[in-house]
């Protein structure tokens, strides 16, 4: 069962990271069509970085029985920016995308694995320092394959990391020097989260900040064009509303915390859906904001209240529970949401607080990280992360959104 | 659209973590519920069929049998394993209920009959590896028993006259010269005596009385004439074991009784008794139910029809 969920998991990741890459060509080679040429990109980058000391684990429980604080990884990147004559190259010039692979050490591969992360990542300028130096930031997102997850025999030390495929997501800020027209040497610090959003427990996560040094080399016209006919729209920009309709699912785990006994993890896989209707005010072509309504069903939502069980069992396979009413289950909550808009992706971010609900585990404040992935003007991607109270992983919220009044 | 819907089915249908829940058959709990003979049944709904009938039990009255059966009417026995189907059949003189469970999600109380004067309390305890609940039922009582006929055997019919009762004795010492003339009411105490005799049993008045309720209802027992039972008005009721009727002589009949100077006498006064004994079957049914039920014993009757008075003679030692 534990394994089936565990692929489930793995392949939607999969299919959306398959998806992302087909609304990548497409939008690449059909958004513009006065023009098709895109400027190529090829990059490396070099992490040295601090593993934060999250747990007992990181700290020297583990079987070398040495304090794991550093890390480092390797990264090869594929990319891409629209040409300037395009109209997504005159709207976002600075605008880089594509995917990329990193390998990761955490000098402990035996216990922590190295694993593989494979990725998307979109970079752009934040402001001009000088003419040749810019101040650029970049995320990644994607999936790290090649964990070594805890093992109660084999592993056991490891309770930090339960799965062998876990999200990786980056963001880092950077200074861009450009050293020539097409080469340009890049370097900064970033944080860096892996953790498989309770699909699979122990699920702590990884966290690092590293420092980046890297060049990005590009090929094709790289310099920027002087006459564009889109040059004009930059001041034609009218503010509207776009309506943003999202259907996600996922599965996460659960542990429960019976009163007088330890916290248990409750076996299987528990399912989620959720409806997003999220009204957004464009206020420029890279940003915009609105409020969201945000309907989620948990399966787990509250079950701790419900144990079938008279005793607490000893072996965590004998837990049973009633199914909470829908109510226990249902949450409805009103988020803020503001948006960053970049060709392709978009990075939502929100922060609202359930109004309808019923239970400790729904009764809450929540946090949202979600990276849009556009298919069409109207058809999205969409992958997301749910928090609790700032800290407290609850699931990830993965599906596809419909962009009503997209412009 | 259909598609993103179809999706998100998926998803939600690949996330299900069935296994883990079990189904609560009675989330709330169940209310006591009350049954009477004008609705005698009542359907007890679950949320789910994952539960036994493990016991049925009463605090109201102690002795009473359970019989379990098979949903096909085989004998079986309590508990029943979760999802078992079946019948438990619970009674005792006085109070016959059924619990049947023919569905997954139901339990039928049916009440045939509660005889007790008072609402009784049953207890059906249902439950599962995980948890029990108790279902109280009140039982209201139901309609009683109602005589249909009496049947006297009187081919077995005996009787017999001049056994002597004593009534009353007084030692009566006249110490005068002249002889001394006392009154004796023989009459005074005299009733009719009926008692029912049951070979097989212990009479209990109580069973009468549960069955037919009170006052008890009334038979007609035989009177002789010219030593052969007739059957006219002489009416008592049917359940105590020993009663005495009034009788149509004088009670203030006055017998002089003269004893002579300087005799000492004890006077002694009878009744003489005319009796019989014969062999009744009483059928009684429940009106409601249809229900029949037999009694049989035998009948004795005791009477007075005459008295006697000896004055005897004392040993002065």
């Amino acid at each position: 069962m534990k394994t089936n969920m565990n692929n489930i998991a793995h392949r939607m990741i999969v299919t959306i990271l398959l998806l992302t890459l087909i609304s990548i060509d497409i939008l690449a080679t059909n958004r513009d069509t006065t023009s098709t040429k895109i400027i190529q990109m090829i990059g490396i980058d070099l992490k040295p970085g601090y593993l934060f000391p999250t747990h007992e684990f990181f700290k020297g429980s583990n079987n070398a029985q040495k304090e794991m604080n550093s890390t480092f990884s390797g990264h090869l990147k594929y990319g891409f920016k629209f040409a300037p004559d395009s109209y997504l190259g005159n709207v976002y010039p600075y605008a880089i995308q594509g995917i990329g692979i990193g390998y990761n050490t955490f000098f402990n591969s035996s216990e922590l694995g190295n694993p593989l992360a494979v990725y998307f990542f979109q970079t752009s300028r934040i402001a001009n320092i000088t003419q040749k130096l810019s101040f650029d930031y970049e995320w990644n997102f994607g999936a790290s394959f090649g964990w070594k997850k805890y093992d109660e025999e084999k592993n056991p030390q490891n309770k930090v990391v339960g799965s062998n495929t876990n999200a990786y997501i980056h963001l880092g800020i950077l200074l861009n020097w450009q050293l020539s027209s097409n080469t340009n040497l890049r370097g900064g610090v970033g944080l860096t989260h892996f953790s498989n959003g309770n699909t699979s427990y122990p699920n702590a996560g990884v966290n690092t900040l590293e420092a980046s040094i890297g060049m990005a080399r590009f090929f094709g016209n790289n310099e920027r064009s002087t006459y564009s006919p889109y040059q004009s729209r930059k001041h034609l920009f009218n503010s509207y509303i776009n309506y943003d309709l999202i259907l996600y699912g996922s599965t996460r785990k659960k542990g429960i915390y019976p009163e007088d006994s330890d916290p248990m993890l409750v076996p299987g896989s528990f399912g989620i859906v959720g409806i997003n209707f999220n009204p957004l005010y464009n206020f420029s072509k890279y940003f915009r904001a609105g409020v969201s309504l945000d309907l989620q069903y948990d399966e787990s939502a509250n079950i701790g209240k419900h144990m079938a069980n008279e005793y607490i069992p000893g072996n965590p396979d004998d837990l049973k529970f009633y199914r909470p009413s829908f109510r226990e289950q249902f949450s409805a909550g009103l988020s803020l949401r503001a948006e960053i808009v970049m060709p392709i992706f978009s990075i939502n971010l929100g922060i609202g607080k359930n109004f309808l609900c019923k239970g400790g585990d729904t009764n809450s404040f929540y946090q949202t990280f979600v990276l849009k992935t556009n298919i069409t003007d109207n058809v999205f991607l969409h992958a997301g992360y749910q928090l609790y109270r700032f800290k407290d992983p609850n699931n990830l919220m993965l599906g596809l959104g419909y962009r009503f009044n997209a412009k | 659209m259909n598609r993103i819907l179809y999706l998100s089915m998926l998803i939600s249908l690949a996330g299900c973590n069935g296994d883990i829940f079990v189904d609560d058959y009675m989330p709330k709990g169940h209310d006591e519920i009350t049954i009477s003979e004008t609705n005698n049944s009542k359907e007890i709904n679950f949320k789910s069929d994952n539960w036994g009938l493990i016991n049925i039990f009463s605090e109201t009255f102690e002795i009473y049998t359970i019989d379990a059966y098979t949903i096909d009417g085989k004998p079986a026995n309590l508990p029943f394993e979760e999802k078992v189907l079946g019948t438990v059949h619970i009674k005792n003189d006085y109070v016959d209920v059924q619990v049947e469970r023919k569905s997954g999600k139901k339990l039928k109380v049916i009440l045939n009959e509660n005889l007790m004067d008072e609402n009784v309390k049953l207890q059906i305890l249902v439950g599962n590896n995980f948890k029990y609940e108790k279902i109280e039922v009140q039982l209201a009582p139901t309609q009683k028993y109602q005589i249909d006929s009496i049947v006297y055997d009187f081919d077995k019919f005996e009787t017999d006259e001049g056994r002597l009762k004593e009534m009353q004795e007084l030692i009566i010492d006249n110490d005068a010269s002249s002889p001394l003339t006392v009154c004796f009411l023989p009459y005074r105490l005299s009733t009719h005596e009926i008692f029912f005799y049951d070979s097989k049993t212990v009479w209990e008045e109580k069973l009468f009385t549960l069955l037919l309720g009170t006052p008890l209802p009334e038979i007609t027992i035989p009177d002789v004439a010219d030593g052969k039972p007739v059957l006219r008005d002489t009416k008592i009721a049917f359940g105590i074991e020993k009663q005495h009727l009034a009788v149509d002589l004088d009670k203030e009949l006055c017998v002089d009784v003269t004893i002579d100077a300087f005799d000492k006498r004890k006077v002694i006064v009878f009744n003489v008794m005319r009796s019989y004994s014969v062999p009744y079957k009483i059928y009684i049914s429940n009106p409601r139910t249809g229900k029949e039920l037999t009694f049989s014993g035998k009948l004795n009757s005791s009477e007075p029809i005459d008295y006697y008075i000896i004055k005897r003679v004392l040993d002065e030692n």
